[in-house]
């Protein structure tokens, strides 16, 4: 459905997704002309006005003339169906949007704080309660951000014994070989010094990676809304937990078909995803284990599966772990919004995440998310993948 | 010297090893590296040194394992663990099974010979 010029635009058939259909979706609500609930009530009752004097009207006229029995009767019966008419018109202008209002309610509850679009071609009264709806969204999501931002940055502090660590060999590394450097300057070759030189200069390059990919995590990235490789995501956060792998043991593997569906996605976000289930899932292996993640794509969705060798959750604990601030681990070691906040980024993608475990044997995680629809079906004019403005 | 006494120097770091052995050899000792801590195991089953140098965190067995290892293969063994980073427990536990040294990287390579060269004594 392509939009008409000087027609208004097409409604959407789902909640905006990217940035810029978010916006739009917001102006989309304005830009439609304006017809209350009053206005048509107003107009219903002028028109059935108008039929009574009508009907006032013919009665004079007919007590002059000859009275025509039917009349005063049909006139009757069309000034009924007028009123019908209008408690009907009034019933779908009320309960259609309520109906509408209790389906939006149901996908904000479930974490989607994604703002109310346009659904008819006029504006009414509930058009400014969806407006009203749309700004409480807003302070939601933003809310949802800091609080995504703040269980990102604890994620990093648990990470710091790993950081400490990979950052520490090649500082060390420059500090040795400056200090073999300095005491041997006098003896050591050219080659032996450019090899020294060479040293130093890839084990800088060595720590500046990491504070990099550090930094490149932590950074709040909001308007990068686009389809990406979900193998992108689970490879580049594997990178960042290498080091923690190799040490505790654990052995990583990836399972991705030679052809995986992009999603619509932000990475960042994603990536936090995966890094907090990543890190449960080591902290249930402290022996070692196996971490696999597993990637499928069916048709309209493409769904990913993380599972390791721990020691499992018990059932009690099972129907909690999604919650705000449940935590198993021992204080200061969790926060407890991990998963909470895993959950409610899924969600925002328009997925769903499960879970489940065997205490003893391991957990599952399993993941779905949309596939992002090729172009030529997407139900909005909105230019894709990216805008060409 | 003929009997020269024996240091391991154990890191999954190769440089460590690298720049460790020319000045631990300039102390007179003699010097094996290692880079994986399964080999050093394996080596320590033969023979006893006079003082290990290890890391801490490696890929395999832990610096806490060679610690172990060595102390029950040859109390007399001087075990210094070099770490990029430890907690307050770990080095406690490490003192407990005997570890003479405990040593956050970066280190000094005249400070951990002088520790050496004072272990072997």
């Amino acid at each position: 459905m392509e939009a008409r010029a000087g027609m208004p635009p097409p409604f959407p058939k789902s909640p905006p997704h990217t940035p810029s259909e978010i916006a739009e979706a917001r102006r989309d609500l304005l830009a439609r002309p304006r017809i209350t609930i009053r206005m048509r009530l107003a107009v219903g009752l002028l028109f059935c006005f108008l039929l009574c004097a009508a009907y006032a009207w013919t009665f004079s006229w007919s007590r002059s003339g000859p009275a025509p029995a039917t009349l005063p009767v049909l006139l009757l019966a069309l000034l009924f169906c007028a009123f019908l008419g209008i408690t009907v018109l009034l019933d779908r202008a009320l309960m259609g949007p309520i109906r509408r209002f209790e389906t939006y309610t149901e996908r904000i509850s479930r974490g989607d704080f994604r703002p109310i679009g346009p659904a008819r071609w006029y504006r009414d009264e509930f058009t400014d309660l969806a407006v009203a709806v749309n700004r409480m969204l807003e302070e939601l999501a933003a809310q949802q951000r800091q609080m995504v931002q703040a269980a990102k940055m604890t994620t990093v502090g648990t990470l710091t014994s790993g950081i400490a660590h990979e950052l520490n060999n090649p500082l060390n590394n420059i500090a040795i070989t400056t200090e073999a450097l300095i005491a041997d300057f006098k003896r050591l070759s050219d080659s032996e010094k450019w090899n020294l030189l060479q040293d130093i200069y890839f084990e800088t390059e060595r720590a500046a990676e990491i504070v990099r990919s550090l930094l490149d995590f932590t950074r709040e990235q909001r308007g990068d809304w686009g389809p990406l490789d979900l193998r992108e995501v689970v490879e580049s956060t594997q990178r960042i937990l290498q080091n923690e792998m190799a040490l505790g043991n654990v052995l990583f593997e990836a399972r991705f078909p030679a052809t995986l569906p992009p999603i619509l996605g932000a990475h960042n976000p994603l990536r936090q995803v995966f890094l907090n289930l990543f890190m449960n899932a080591l902290h249930a292996m402290p022996e070692g284990g196996r971490l696999t993640v597993e990637a499928k794509a069916s048709p309209g969705k493409v769904c990913v599966e993380v599972h390791d060798t721990g020691h499992g959750i018990p059932p009690e604990d099972l129907p909690r772990i999604f919650d705000p601030f449940f935590t198993t681990k021992e204080p200061g070691k969790g926060t407890g919004l991990g998963l909470s906040v895993s959950q409610s980024i899924v969600r925002q993608h328009g997925g769903e995440i499960e879970v489940f475990s065997e205490p003893g044997k391991g957990t599952t995680f399993h993941l779905c998310f949309p596939a992002a629809s090729p172009p030529r079906e997407t139900h909005r004019s909105v230019p894709w993948p990216t805008e060409n403005a | 010297m003929a009997n020269r006494k024996r240091v391991m120097v154990l890191d999954d770091e190769p440089i460590v090893g690298e720049r460790l052995k020319p000045v631990l050899e300039g102390e007179g000792f003699e010097v094996e590296v290692f880079t994986d801590s399964e080999e050093a195991l394996k080596r320590l089953a033969e023979t006893a040194f006079s003082v290990i140098v290890t890391d801490f965190k490696m890929k395999g067995p832990s610096g806490m394992d060679i610690l172990r290892f060595a102390k029950e293969k040859a109390p007399d063994t001087a075990v210094i663990v070099i770490t990029g980073y430890a907690t307050i427990e770990t080095h406690r536990e490490a003192e407990a099974h005997g570890a003479l040294h405990f040593v956050a990287k970066p280190f000094k390579m005249q400070d951990l010979a002088r520790l050496v060269a004072k272990a072997a004594k």
